[in-house]
């Protein structure tokens, strides 16, 4: 079997810090790995396990998107296809789902693997459009996948009910968003094997552009006289908060 | 009128019904047609439209009507969607396109788009006009931040709206179905309902003291009533809070629950999702406890305390039970 899964570079949101005066967001930590895409690695490794064959990861970003194409060889993935695009930031998702599919239509891949949205953009649209320009069809919010001889046996939630399906191939896999840490994730000797495994760099073969712009992404400017109080003593938080309240009448 | 200058709303029919979020695409519509001046055209998809119609009965007369019928056969119900809703805006020809953002919409309108080769901005939660045309905003960095969106002059586009952030308004004679009673369905009947009878309402409180999904289990939702009772203040909740069957229905705040405008709202362990801070954003004063510095509800706070709201609260209470 051959299995794909999308792999996006993105910002770490954790790290994002509004700076309260002007509503901009300061990025702070280093670009990670989309958290549902993580998700995503381990349940397409897992479904190699159980029926053999190989594991693809795939993305369109950076030069730096490298790193988290790594990581998922070293999470135990097979090879790499890296579609190199530095716009990435200015195009939108039918340029992008195009420039996949365009890179990977040769390959004939069986099931691919996808989260539901990326973290920092998020428009959930990339996979789906990608199924769409490939003609394959699609399950979303799947939650749990049965490898059988010759069909697959999957899990979806739709609105609070469960659906099941046995899906023939080729598919697209959406997984349902989770709280939990992957299963799957890399380890110091999965880095030395990632070092021999191949990733193939394409140049995107599509305009990589937009009919929509958008702007800088801003959080609501705060009021000048809002009081935020960050890791002050649990006590004399809510003493303050206490006072506060009594000054603006607020308490009985 | 010529083509390619209308707003086409696609909005779900289900045997004979229009769901409840079409209501607000149908509003969004409204506004947007009303800004371009352009042409409206309702789109009926799904099944039974004759009965949906008789439903509407008369319509604004600018409004036009089109239907498609899904027929469903061998195929996943979004793949006759795609199919059914390309054709239709195909022979339309308008320059907007509004699809469904609920669970549903999100499986077929990416592809449609994709079919048609039309840019589409999803999760919206507000659409506005100015002198250069249609502006929407949608939330990135998972909610912490918003962008605004254009889409270049001449080029079709689809929208997709955040459910439950934009009112929804009437079809014809079809008034609006509340949210608040789809959300009352949805609802666990929690045990929390039982000790509301001898709290005070949330309607018209002056102070209101509201937990979401941070609260966790019972023991955080007897703090937030703690918390309350020494405030004199009313108990509202989150969605989250009310499908985690928490908090009875009737103290959610936001679009599928009550809109209030107290002089003190405290939330406590709630993000400030758009569907829950269109209940409460024009409170005199907002107070926030939460444990992500991040969370979007501390741009609308007057005072926000950075916390584990188990530590936090408890130690509130002990404040505001000493003399000042
Ligand atoms: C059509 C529609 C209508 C809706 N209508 C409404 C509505 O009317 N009202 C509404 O509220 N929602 C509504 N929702 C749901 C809404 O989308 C969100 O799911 C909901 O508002 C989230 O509630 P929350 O903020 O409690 O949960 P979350 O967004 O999960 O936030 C929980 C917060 O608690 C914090 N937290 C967790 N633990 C702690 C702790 N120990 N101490 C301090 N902080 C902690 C976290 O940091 C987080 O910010 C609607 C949804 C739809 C689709």
């Amino acid at each position: 079997m051959k299995i794909a899964v999308l792999v996006k570079q993105v910002v770490d949101v954790g790290s994002v810090r509004i700076e309260s005066a002007t509503g901009e967001p300061k990025i702070g930590g280093s670009p990670v790995m989309n958290t549902s895409d993580a998700h995503a690695v381990s349940e397409a490794i897992d479904l190699r396990e159980t029926t053999s064959g190989e594991v693809v990861s795939l993305s369109v970003g950076p030069r730096s998107a490298r790193e988290e194409l790594i990581e998922a060889l070293a999470t135990g993935v097979d090879s790499a296809i890296h579609v190199v695009c530095e716009e990435l930031e200015r195009s939108d998702s039918l340029s992008t789902a195009r420039a996949i599919a365009e890179a990977v239509r040769e390959e004939g891949f069986d099931v691919l693997f996808s989260g539901q949205k990326a973290d920092d953009f998020g428009t959930g649209q990339v996979n789906l459009q990608l199924a769409e320009m490939l003609g394959i069809r699609h399950l979303s919010n799947v939650t749990t996948i049965m490898a059988h001889a010759d069909s697959i046996h999957v899990t979806r939630d739709a609105d609070g009910f469960p659906e099941e399906f046995d899906v023939q191939t080729p598919v697209l896999l959406i997984l349902a968003p989770r709280d939990d840490a992957p299963k799957r994730h890399s380890s110091l000797r999965g880095m030395m094997q990632a070092k021999r495994k191949p990733v193939r760099e394409v140049e995107p073969t599509v305009p990589m552009n937009s009919a929509l712009t958008w702007t800088e992404p801003m959080a609501q400017r705060v009021s000048a006289d809002r009081v935020l109080l960050e890791g002050e003593p649990v006590d004399e938080a809510a003493a303050k908060l206490a006072s506060w309240l009594r000054e603006h009448r607020l308490v009985r | 009128m010529a083509p390619g200058n209308r707003v086409l709303v696609l909005a779900e029919v289900m045997g004979g019904v229009i769901i409840p979020h079409s209501h607000e695409m149908f509003a969004a519509g409204m506004a947007i047609a009303e800004g371009l001046q352009v042409p409206l055209v309702l789109g009926l998809v799904g099944t039974d439209q004759d009965e949906a119609l008789a439903n509407i009965g008369t319509l604004d007369g600018s409004i036009e009507t089109v239907t498609a019928v899904v027929d469903e056969g061998e195929m996943l119900p979004y793949e006759a969607w795609v199919d059914a809703t390309s054709e239709l805006v195909r022979s339309v020809d308008p320059h907007i396109v509004l699809a469904s953002g609920t669970s549903f919409g999100n499986d077929y309108a990416p592809r449609m788009a994709a079919r048609l080769g039309l840019p589409m901005a999803s999760w919206v939660t507000s659409v506005t006009v100015d002198d250069q045309g249609l502006v929407v905003t949608r939330d990135v960095l998972g909610g912490r931040a918003e962008t605004a969106i254009r889409c270049n002059s001449g080029t079709p586009f689809v929208i997709s709206l955040e459910p439950g952030t934009i009112d929804p308004s009437p079809i014809g004679d079809i008034a609006a179905i509340s949210l608040s009673d789809v959300f009352a369905e949805l609802a666990p009947t929690s045990p929390g309902s039982q000790s509301t009878a001898h709290r005070k309402r949330l309607m018209g409180a002056d102070r209101i003291v509201s937990g979401g999904r941070g609260m966790r289990s019972e023991e955080g939702v007897a703090l937030i009533e703690e918390l309350a009772d020494v405030l004199d203040a009313a108990v509202g909740s989150s969605g989250a809070a009310v499908l985690m069957g928490l908090s009875p229905h009737e103290t959610q705040v936001g679009s599928s629950g009550e809109v209030v405008r107290p002089k003190l709202y405290l939330a406590v362990g709630l993000s400030g999702t758009p569907q829950h801070t269109f209940g409460m954003r024009e409170s005199q004063f907002i107070v926030a406890i939460n444990k992500d510095p991040n969370a979007p509800i501390f741009q609308l706070a007057d005072f926000g305390i950075v916390g584990d709201l188990f530590e936090i609260v408890p130690a509130l209470i002990e404040a505001l039970k000493k003399p000042a």
